[in-house]
């Protein structure tokens, strides 16, 4: 009740000061924020999967308020779940002010009290970030500063705890990182071609003991500070680019690495080429037992202190992404490659608005391992290695104006995909998929969009009840826009061979500003929804979704 | 707690008549392509418009915008001093690939990342596009999520309104 | 600013060394049982049999250096499948100290002695074994490969495992594991003893009369359990693996690095021995 009480009277101090002091002009400043209101209403379909909600209407709500007064804010944030939506972790129910803080934001210094989001470098030993459409918060709640001492420094300090739902965390996260722009700081090197920033970081999170038995007689011996630290470099000379970042990790026995004393290491490399028209890039990885969270006992997706990112293509085509690959921080290799090209205008195949080429192509595969029996090390890896295939994917995307008013998107993709990755072993996938993508201007404030999908997967050769993707799919979708403020869409995706489901989906939307309300009816397919190669389970819904956001 | 939440949103909504003209962030610090570290306090455009939009590598509708816009910018250019200030919100997955993308694409837009997302909160950004015009005194004087073709001609006014105020 | 940034580093220096937890190799895992009981473990335990050498002995056995000199051989050539202990007794017979050295013989070692009938020394059994309702007993002064090579060759029916190391000081832990590869009814019995390597005594010998500094290894200094062992839990089952875990304070007058726990588990009604182990204090 005492938490109520402190979060009432927080509450009330908000609502009551922040428009006497902006309405007022004393102080000056100004209010700002952005509401989220998500619905879902969902009734049984025992095709889908799809289970009655007893509580009928489930609601997600979110509303953050940020008051700017020249160097200084100070913003908070209210949550609530009544209760929450299909898909979210029960242990968000409830409802309060979830975030809160003051910052003191100068040239030289700023400092952060209460909840902050921060990331060091590629975030692969901290990223304390939010992701609203996962249900995922691991903001610190704590101290953040940042310096700039001298042009072309950045030191940055924090300490804090993570949040966990309505909670936080039992460990403290505490972290520095430095950063130097050596084009900034060293005066000849300012108009130099090569383009240089190096950067450093350490990360340290400091848990109580508790007993974990490793077998009915003996508890481990935990450490109770995990160090992990990182070193990164950036450079650019002309059209090339080199990215690179190594990270380490003491050892941090956990249900996530079943409580091995491995050290962790992660390797981040990304070459890039661009020049008006044209880029290339590659990129590769090795994550070997990376899994940084704050609790050693959090098995879940919540309290990662780290983030290791997916290198594989972010695709937005439902059918691309019905498989979705999920970072695995205990451990993987991973290679990608990325080319677009523009074909010029006025040109045989460039046509007369020229046409643009995407190819991109991955490769993840476990990281080869030795078991090493009883309590200890786990495991040992052979650096160069490759262990199991996880996922493959390519994919060539066309993109072509035809006309003033058409524009046509070809996507051919083709994915292996292991379902070791999503935690139950089986035979590999195998997916082709097909997308024609056709936008018409009919005039200048009416849109129509039509899209075309297919795919076929041998998943349907060994048919799983339990995975409800199996099959060969078609898909089609009509979306008609007036200006933009309005949408209506219509879609289907029909498992025609094989499979079982048909999930058809009727939306309407209306922006206004930045404000957007969206209703949709239909049927959901249970599956991974997965953000930067972090994925939640949303489990298969039947009924009504509506969505209001709006920032002011 | 529901009268909290209701009152949360009453305060919310009345707040938008107090927020008017909201200002720009100064030090919020973005990145770059080349890797240099940028305070906000630098998007200028000496007294002319700018057109602020935050956008990602993976977002379909945000690059139709910003291919749509490039085919005019030139035009619009010439006709308003409007500068368009593309912010990526990609984070460690796809920030590396932003420049390759923006050259891919031929823009030609002032690009910076915001792989932290300091902007995007503090320009409270839910949804991307998001995409806000600023006159020339720096002040917010238009925003609008998601992008259909077409949609650009309304943004094309607004700019020459925000021109016009600032002469 | 200058400044700041200069405490800002040192922090960040401070924080790098001190806030990184090393646990060492073999203290990944801290017993958390009672001391004595039993418990189940899922610990890797070798498949070996080994051969427990137990030799009689004693200072004023002019016989007894050339048995030593074959089960250093035998040590040397069988490494870790034999088990040695020289149990020096009778403390009235040759087992007695020369001049003012410490008597190195046991109230275990003499029971066993008693026990077991031995009537001359040197006299050794390999895995207390019998023959013809009577113990195996025989004069090690000479080869008895063959005997070593018929233990430690033939398949285990128990496997055992021994591990030890000391918590603080002097307080030494001796973790024990048994995994039974076969189904055993009979009751079993598990016994622990630390033995002594490079003990420094006077000792006769034949031709050379009483000689100063000899290296006496192997010396049964005591038991840790008592002299005929704990009960091993009954209705265990091929398969099964257990582990048990004794305390001991070590005496001032052991010399740690030198010193061995050895463990072996025998029939308690027979008093055979089925499987041994051993393991460096340290």
């Amino acid at each position: 009740m005492k938490n109520h009480t402190k979060q009432f009277l927080l509450l009330a101090l908000a609502v009551l000061t922040t428009p006497i002091l902006s309405a007022q002009g004393i102080l000056g400043g100004h209010v700002t924020g952005n509401v989220q209101i998500d619905g879902q209403i969902s009734s049984a379909d025992s095709v889908i999967g799809a289970q009655d909600v007893p509580e009928k209407l489930l609601m997600n709500a979110r509303a953050d308020i940020l008051y700017t007064n020249g160097d200084f804010s100070a913003g908070l944030r209210f949550e609530a779940y009544h209760n929450p939506m299909l898909g979210f972790k029960s242990q968000y129910k409830g409802e309060g002010i979830a975030n809160y803080f003051v910052r003191y934001q100068g040239d030289i210094i700023s400092i952060t009290a209460g909840n902050f989001y921060e990331q060091f470098g590629s975030g692969m030993i901290l990223r304390a970030y939010e992701d609203r459409y996962l249900g995922l918060d691991n903001s610190l709640r704590g101290l953040n500063v940042t310096l700039r001492p001298f042009n072309g420094i950045t030191i940055k300090a924090l300490a804090g705890k993570q949040r966990y739902f309505w909670n936080y965390s039992n460990s403290i996260v505490r972290g520095i990182d430095g950063e130097v722009n050596l084009n900034s700081l060293i005066s000849s090197m300012a108009e130099s071609k090569l383009r240089a920033t190096l950067g450093a970081g350490f990360v340290s999170k400091y848990e109580e003991n508790q007993s974990i038995y490793a077998d009915p007689s003996h508890i481990f011996n935990l450490p109770l500070n995990v160090g992990s630290g990182a070193v990164r470099m950036d450079l650019a000379y002309g059209n090339w680019g080199l990215q690179t970042e190594y990270a380490r990790k003491g050892q941090d026995p956990s249900v996530m690495n079943d409580f091995i004393y491995r050290n962790g290491e992660a390797l981040m490399i990304n070459a890039t080429y661009s020049q008006k028209g044209f880029s290339a890039n590659i990129q590769a990885k090795r994550v070997d037992n990376m899994c940084f969270k704050s609790e050693r006992t959090e098995s879940g997706e919540m309290l990662y202190i780290n983030y290791i990112p997916a290198i594989t293509k972010q695709h937005t085509y439902a059918f691309l992404s019905m498989y979705p690959y999920a970072t695995q921080t205990t451990g993987e290799m991973g290679l990608q490659g990325d080319i677009m090209y523009k074909i010029k205008k006025d040109t045989p195949l460039g046509g007369k608005y020229g046409t643009d080429i995407h190819l991109n192509a991955s490769v993840i595969t476990a990281i080869d391992t030795t078991q090493v029996p009883g309590p200890g090390i786990g495991y040992q890896s052979d650096w160069f290695k490759t262990g199991e295939l996880y996922y493959a994917d390519a994919s060539l995307e066309i993109a072509k104006k035809l006309n003033k008013d058409l524009k046509l998107t070809c996507t051919y993709g083709y994915q292996i995909f292991n379902p070791v990755v999503e935690g139950h072993p089986g035979d590999l996938h195998h997916n082709h998929i097909v997308v024609a993508d056709l936008t018409w201007k009919v005039d200048k404030k009416n849109v129509l969009r039509f899209e075309a999908e297919w795919m076929g997967s041998d998943s349907r050769f060994n048919y799983d009840v339990n995975d409800k993707r199996c099959g060969d799919w078609i898909m089609g979708l009509v979306e008609y826009n007036f200006t933009s403020a309005w949408f209506v869409s219509v879609s289907d995706q029909y498992a025609y061979r094989d499979g079982i489901g048909n999930y058809y989906n009727v939306s309407i939307g209306y922006t206004h500003g930045a404000t957007r309300l969206q209703m949709g009816y239909g049927k959901q397919r249970e599956g991974l929804l997965c953000i930067g190669g972090v994925c939640r389970m949303v489990p298969a819904s039947n009924g009504l979704t509506f969505s209001l956001t709006s920032s002011f | 707690m529901k009268k909290i939440f209701l009152t949360m949103i009453c305060l919310a909504l009345g707040s938008i008549a107090i927020a008017q003209n909201a200002t720009l962030p100064q030090n919020i610090t973005v990145k770059a392509l080349d890797g240099t570290s940028v305070q906000t306090s630098a998007i200028q455009n000496d007294g002319k418009p700018i057109i602020l939009s935050f956008w990602a590598t993976w977002c379909k509708p945000c690059n139709r915008e910003l291919n749509t816009i490039k085919e005019v910018y030139e035009e619009w250019q010439e006709e308003t001093g409007v500068k368009l200030v593309a912010i990526s919100i990609d984070d460690a997955r796809s920030a590396s690939r932003v420049k390759p993308h923006v050259d891919g694409n031929g823009w030609e837009y002032e690009v910076y990342i915001d792989q932290n997302q300091d902007f995007k909160r503090a320009m409270n950004v839910v949804n991307v596009p998001h995409t806000f015009v600023i006159n020339g005194k720096g002040e917010i004087v238009w925003q609008h999520t998601s992008f259909v073709e077409g949609s650009e001609e309304e943004l094309l006014e607004v700019v020459k309104k925000a021109a016009a105020q600032t002469e | 600013m200058k400044n700041i940034s200069k405490i800002i580093l040192i922090v960040a220096g401070l924080l790098a060394f001190a806030s990184c937890d090393k646990i060492d190799e073999d203290k990944y895992t801290i017993f958390a049982g009672v001391a004595g009981d039993w418990y189940t473990t899922d610990a890797d335990i070798p498949h070996v049999q080994r051969a427990f050498i137990e030799k009689y002995t004693g200072v004023r056995c002019i016989f007894c250096p050339k048995a030593d000199d074959i089960i250093h051989d035998a040590c040397n050539k069988y490494g870790d499948s034999v088990v040695v202990v020289a149990v020096h007794s009778r403390s009235t017979g040759f087992g007695r100290p020369l001049g003012n050295d410490p008597s190195l013989c046991t109230e275990s070692g003499d029971e066993w002695f008693d026990y077991f009938g031995i009537d001359g020394q040197p006299a050794a059994m390999i895995n207390r074994s019998r023959n013809n309702n009577a113990w195996d007993i025989f004069d090690p002064t000479s080869n008895f490969d063959d005997r070593i090579n018929t233990v430690v060759n033939s398949k285990p029916n128990i496997a055992i495992s021994i591990q030890c190391g000391n918590d603080k000081d002097s307080f030494y832990f001796f973790d024990i594991n048994l995994e039974l590869l076969e189904n055993i009814s009979d009751e079993l019995t598990l016994t622990v003893l630390l033995t002594e390597d490079k003990i420094y005594t006077r000792q006769s010998k034949f031709g050379e009369g009483e000689v100063e500094n000899y290296e006496q290894n192997h010396v049964l200094r005591t038991t840790i359990t008592n002299l005929w062992g704990v009960d091993v839990p009954d209705g265990l089952i091929k398969g099964d693996k257990r582990m048990v875990r004794f305390y001991y304070l070590l005496p001032d007058n052991f010399n740690a690095a030198d010193v061995h726990a050895v463990a072996f588990v025998s029939y308690k009604g027979s008093r055979q021995i089925i499987n041994c182990a051993q393991s460096n204090l340290q």
